[in-house]
């Protein structure tokens, strides 16, 4: 079973003020160690070398939106396990559910309240422990 | 790109941090334009600018900017049919036309220091209300007062530009003065319309000079889910729209037993989406544990678990004292109508049968955690002005104090008291005193950030906590908020009514328990009367 507690978040939104905000909020609040890249495939290539717990996705990218990174992430060895947290402003049920079929461990709505980030993914976190904990595994 | 402003956690410094970015942000969003333009509107520069109208809604709302989100959304619309090729380009008057209001937006002064709420547009946006009041005087009196209860209101005088307003910017409900509706049959289209629209319908609450049965009756035929005569009470009124509009104090939670993750998963994805607050419990055995830490206003339970039956879990949670009135909903695999029976008779409140439409399990839940919830309230709560009472307040406190200490973080106390109030219970009688401190309740609780909690105290006394909070920070947000009460003028049996508050703070760690912090408010709240009342002083 993986280590159970959340330390590296790989964060990927293009805007860069969020990005700011969010990286700045997740460390100083939740104390985690926090990687935050503009794009997908920036993700891409830092996801070795940085080796996140977790990633947070960004719905609504140019060039490789949410859904097509978190596809290509799937192909990586790093990436294949890995839980990816989206965050969007669709948050509809139905459009959760779509993006669960994906491979979405769950979705943070946005906009977000800067100083409860942390908490809002640390408790996505520990619902999958929880799942972890029962099947030993992700999903 | 100039350089970026520094950056500091915190509400206000949030705000000043985005307010600095703005400048370079719309310069950007204008270069986009000029790239499409220049380009005769090609895929990739239209997708920039869509792109970058988008983000901007996203920044303003997590930033607290909620008039540059609005701006930003209605360029945003405009232009998303146009990068995804569907629609030929808009014109540039239209484009000019919608950055001014994005360049106006960015120009209004940042909200209020005494409006502390957070960036939570989703709720900011449900308070929005468009009064229709041709009155010269009570017009603009009453958008004035309401708009110091904290909702964004729109006056019109005329209702010709309703449902151009409607369209523009959905409010969450209409005042609507009763003689415009006086024989306008389009109006009944157009409001039956808007019952139907996917957004949820603006609420219709009708003012009038007329009480009578007549016309209640017409008001209720149109729609109308409240009725105010004239002179209006302000507090009450903004009492009625708090509960027909106002988004609950903080998320239901609900709490799911389930065996199977993939169903456990379906159930709290389609209900976290709708704003709950979910935990999921895939071991029936952990179920106790799972109820003291979630503190559910509403319980799933499967009906299917290997080691116990949901009936037998539902039974052990009434048995707890406190959860003997929380809502349980059965979730089981196949159903007929006598197990829908049997689930009700073992003490369930609905069965709901798989696949379920997440519309209805959405519906049931939410309704049962709003009755669960108000259930509980009623019995931790003050019955004058719905506060959480003494007990529940004192209890709170000790759980902040004790978050606070792991946490290495200040919390403020405040408490605060109506001036010469037993003056007014004594010249004004005892129902004017009640009024005044229902409306104040009332009041402190629209203005407050949702994280900070207000209860009774005790007499006139009511007791706020800021969580996370240092003294400066809460006493400015205390002097804000006095300022506004003390121009809030109410009416009340006919007679207009106004009231001045006092305030004293002490902040944990300075003061480190309970006790000590309750009793050094108090002292600072006497400081506040012996200064000369209408005052915040903080020790």
């Amino acid at each position: 079973m993986k280590d159970p507690s959340l330390r590296r978040i790989l964060f990927v939104e293009d805007d860069p003020d969020i990005q700011t905000v969010a990286k700045m909020a997740l460390e100083a609040i939740g104390g985690f160690n926090v990687l935050a890249c503009g794009s997908g495939s920036e993700a891409l290539s830092r996801l070795g070398e940085f080796s996140p717990d977790l990633v947070l996705l960004d719905v609504m990218m140019p060039g490789m939106d949410g859904p097509a990174t978190l596809a290509a992430l799937r192909e990586t060895p790093a990436g294949r396990g890995l839980p990816v947290v989206f965050m969007t402003s669709r948050v509809q049920a139905q459009e959760v559910a779509a993006y669960r079929e994906m491979g979405a461990a769950d979705v943070i709505p946005k906009p977000f309240d800067p100083m409860a980030l942390s908490e809002q993914v640390q408790s996505v976190w520990d619902s999958l422990k929880a799942r972890v904990d029962s099947a030993g595994r992700w999903e | 790109m100039t350089e970026s402003p520094q950056l500091e956690l915190g509400d206000a410094p949030l705000r000043d941090y985005f307010a600095a970015r703005l400048p370079d942000r719309l310069r950007e969003v204008e270069e986009a334009w000029e790239n499409a333009r220049a380009t005769g509107w090609q895929e990739a520069e239209a997708r920039t600018f869509h792109r970058l109208a988008h983000s901007l809604t996203g920044a303003g709302a997590t930033f607290g900017f909620p008039a540059i989100t609005e701006a930003a959304r209605l360029l945003e619309q405009r232009l998303k049919p146009v990068a995804q090729g569907a629609t030929p380009p808009p014109d540039d008057a239209t484009v000019a036309e919608l950055l001014a209001g994005l360049h106006r937006a960015g120009r209004l002064p940042a909200p209020a220091e005494d409006s502390v709420a957070p960036a939570l547009s989703e709720a900011d946006s449900r308070r929005s209300v468009l009064l229709v009041e041709g009155d010269p005087e009570l017009g603009p009196w009453l958008a004035q007062q309401l708009e110091r209860f904290g909702y964004r209101v729109r006056l019109l005088e005329a209702p010709d530009r309703l449902a151009a307003e409607i369209e523009s910017d959905p409010p969450s409900a209409i005042l609507l003065d009763q003689a415009f509706w006086e024989g306008r049959r389009a109006w009944a289209q157009e409001l039956s319309r808007l019952r139907r629209s996917p957004h949820g319908a603006p609420k219709i609450v009708f003012l009038s000079d007329l009480g009578d049965l007549e016309s209640r009756l017409a008001a209720v035929r149109a729609g109308g889910e409240a009725y105010f005569t004239k002179p209006v009470d302000v507090g009450a009124l903004a009492d009625q729209l708090d509960l027909l509009t106002g988004p609950p104090a903080e998320p239901y939670r609900a709490l799911v037993v389930e065996t199977d993750e993939e169903l456990a998963g379906e159930c709290a994805g389609a209900l976290r989406a709708a704003g709950l607050q979910v935990t999921v419990e895939t071991d029936p055995e952990r179920f106790l544990e799972a109820l003291a830490t979630s503190r559910p206003d509403v319980v799933l339970l499967s009906l299917d678990l290997p080691c116990c039956g949901g009936a037998e879990l539902a039974a052990v949670l009434h048995q707890r004292e406190e959860s003997v009135g929380t809502p349980v909903l059965f979730l089981a695999l196949a159903g007929s109508a006598e197990d829908r029976l049997s689930a009700l008779e073992l003490g369930g409140d609905e069965l709901l049968v798989r696949p379920i439409d997440p519309l209805h399990l959405i519906a049931a839940v939410t309704g049962r955690a709003r009755r669960g919830r108000s259930l509980a309230s009623l019995i931790s709560s003050d019955s004058l002005t719905s506060l959480p009472n003494h007990a529940s307040l004192k209890q709170q406190l000790d759980a902040e104090l004790a978050r606070a200490a792991r946490e290495r973080v200040p919390v403020a106390y405040a408490l605060l008291d109506l001036d010469w109030f037993k003056a007014i219970n004594d010249t004004r009688g005892y129902a004017a005193g009640d009024h005044l401190l229902r409306t104040l309740a009332l009041f402190l609780k629209q203005r407050l950030r949702r994280s900070d909690i207000v209860g009774r105290f005790g007499g006139d006394e009511i007791g706020i906590i800021f969580p996370h909070t240092d003294g400066p920070t809460a006493r400015s947000v205390l002097d804000n908020l006095r300022e506004s009460f003390s121009r809030l003028h109410q009416s009340f049996a006919g007679a207009e009514l106004s009231a001045t508050f006092s305030g004293g703070v002490a902040v944990f760690p300075d003061f480190p328990t309970a006790d000590l912090l309750v009793e050094g408010a108090g002292h600072a709240l006497q400081d506040a009367k012996d200064g000369g009342r209408n005052r915040i002083v903080a020790r």
